[in-house]
C-alpha cells in the first residue's frame, strides 16, 4: 500500500461535524475563542499588576516629592510594558497577507525576534525608572548604590531570561520548519 | 465582504477539516485549530487576490496556522512522543490497524512540513501549485513528494 492509495478515500471523506454558517460567523470574532481568551486573560492580569505597581509607587512611596520627570519616566516605563504585552499577544499568529507558508513562517520569526528585542529595551526602561525613583529618594552611600545596581541588573536579567526562554523555544521550532524548506531548496541548487 | 467570506468558507470548509485531521489528534484540539484557521482566514481575506484560486489561498493560511501553532501542549506532547519512540513502538502502533489506517498513522509520524506536502499531494495539487502554497521551487516540490513517499514506505515496512 502506498500514499496514492489514500487519494480516493481522501477525496471522499466528509467532515465529522460540518459547521453551519452561523457557527462560522461566531468564529470570526476573537471573543468566542478559548485560546484567545487565555492569551487575553494573561495580558489583562499582567496589565493589572503593572497598574497596581504604579498605584503603590504613586500613593504609598511619596511620589509627589519627586521631580516630574522621575514620575514621568516610571509612568512611561509601565505604559510601554503594558502596550508591548498587548502587541505581543495580540499579534501572535496574525498573518494578514496571502503569503506562502515559507514567507509566513519567515515573517513570524522576524516578528517574534523584533518583539523580544523590544521587550528587552522596555524591561531596561522599566527597571531603570524604578531604580531612579529610589535613587533620588534615599540618601545613598557606596554600599546602597552597589545594592541598587545588583537589583537593577538581576531584575533585568531575570525578566529577560523568562521572556526569552518562553519565546526562544517557539522561534527555534519555527526556524526548524523553515530550515526544512530552505535546506531542500539549497540541496536543489547544489544538485543543479 | 462578510457574507461573501462566509459563503466561501461554507463551500470549502472540507479543506479546514482535513488540515485539522492531519495536524491534531484530539477532538478538542481539532476544534481549536478549526476556529483559529477561520479567524486567520477572515483576517487575511481583505488581502486575497480574487484572481487567485480560493482553495490555494485557503491552504496557504490553514497550513501556516497549523504549522505555526503546532506547539500547543496536547499536540506537542503527542508529536514528541512519536518522535521519541523506537521503531519497534512505531511498528506496534501501526500493525494494530488496517492498511489505510496504518497509512494515516504513518502520515501522523511525519513532521509538520512533510504533512503539508502529503496533504497537497493527496488533494491532487500539481508540483507548481504545491510550490505556490509552500514557497519552494516546483522541482523541489517533486523531490519532497518522493522523499515523503519513501519515508512512509519505510515506516510501513517496519
Amino acid at each position: 500500500m502506498e500514499l496514492d492509495d489514500l487519494k480516493e478515500q481522501w477525496h471522499e471523506q466528509k467532515p465529522a461535524s460540518r459547521k453551519s454558517v452561523a457557527e462560522i460567523k461566531s468564529m470570526i470574532g476573537k471573543q468566542s475563542m478559548r485560546i484567545f481568551f487565555k492569551a487575553r486573560a494573561k495580558v489583562m492580569i499582567e496589565a493589572m499588576m503593572y497598574l497596581l505597581l504604579l498605584l503603590v509607587f504613586f500613593t504609598g512611596l511619596d511620589a509627589e516629592d519627586n521631580s516630574f520627570w522621575v514620575n514621568g519616566l516610571l509612568f512611561v516605563g509601565v505604559g510601554i510594558s503594558i502596550v508591548n504585552n498587548f502587541l505581543l499577544h495580540g499579534n501572535l499568529y496574525a498573518n494578514r497577507k496571502a503569503d506562502d507558508v515559507k514567507q509566513s513562517i519567515t515573517k513570524a520569526v522576524a516578528h517574534f525576534k523584533k518583539q523580544l528585542r523590544l521587550q528587552f529595551y522596555f524591561t531596561l526602561i522599566f527597571f531603570a525608572a524604578i531604580s531612579v525613583f529610589f535613587l533620588l529618594k534615599v540618601s545613598y552611600n557606596h554600599y546602597k548604590l552597589i545594592l541598587l545596581g545588583v537589583f537593577f541588573i538581576s531584575a533585568v536579567a531575570i525578566r529577560t531570561w523568562i521572556e526569552r526562554s518562553a519565546w526562544l523555544n517557539r522561534i527555534k521550532q519555527l526556524e526548524s520548519y523553515l530550515s526544512d524548506l530552505q535546506t531542500l531548496e539549497n540541496d536543489e541548487k547544489n544538485t543543479i | 465582504l462578510e457574507k461573501e467570506f462566509l459563503h466561501i468558507i461554507d463551500q470549502h470548509q472540507g479543506i479546514i477539516h482535513k488540515v485539522c485531521r492531519i495536524y491534531r489528534n484530539t477532538a478538542e484540539d481539532k476544534e481549536d485549530l478549526f476556529q483559529e484557521i477561520i479567524y486567520q482566514l477572515w483576517k487575511a481575506y481583505p488581502s486575497f487576490n480574487s484572481t487567485a484560486k480560493i482553495t490555494t489561498w485557503m491552504y496557504k493560511v490553514a497550513l501556516y496556522t497549523a504549522i505555526a501553532k503546532f506547539r500547543n501542549a496536547g499536540s506537542k506532547r503527542v508529536f514528541e512522543d512519536f518522535s521519541e519512540m523506537e521503531i519497534s513502538d512505531h511498528t506496534k502502533a501501526i500493525c494494530e490497524s488496517d492498511e489505510k489506517e496504518r497509512l494515516y498513522k504513518a502520515v501522523n509520524l511525519l513532521n509538520p512540513v512533510e504533512k503539508a506536502v502529503v496533504m497537497l499531494y493527496l488533494e491532487g495539487y500539481t508540483y507548481l501549485e504545491m510550490s505556490a502554497v509552500l514557497g519552494i521551487s516546483e522541482n523541489y516540490a517533486g523531490v519532497m513528494v518522493n522523499r515523503v513517499k519513501q519515508k512512509i514506505k519505510k515506516l510501513l515496512t517496519f
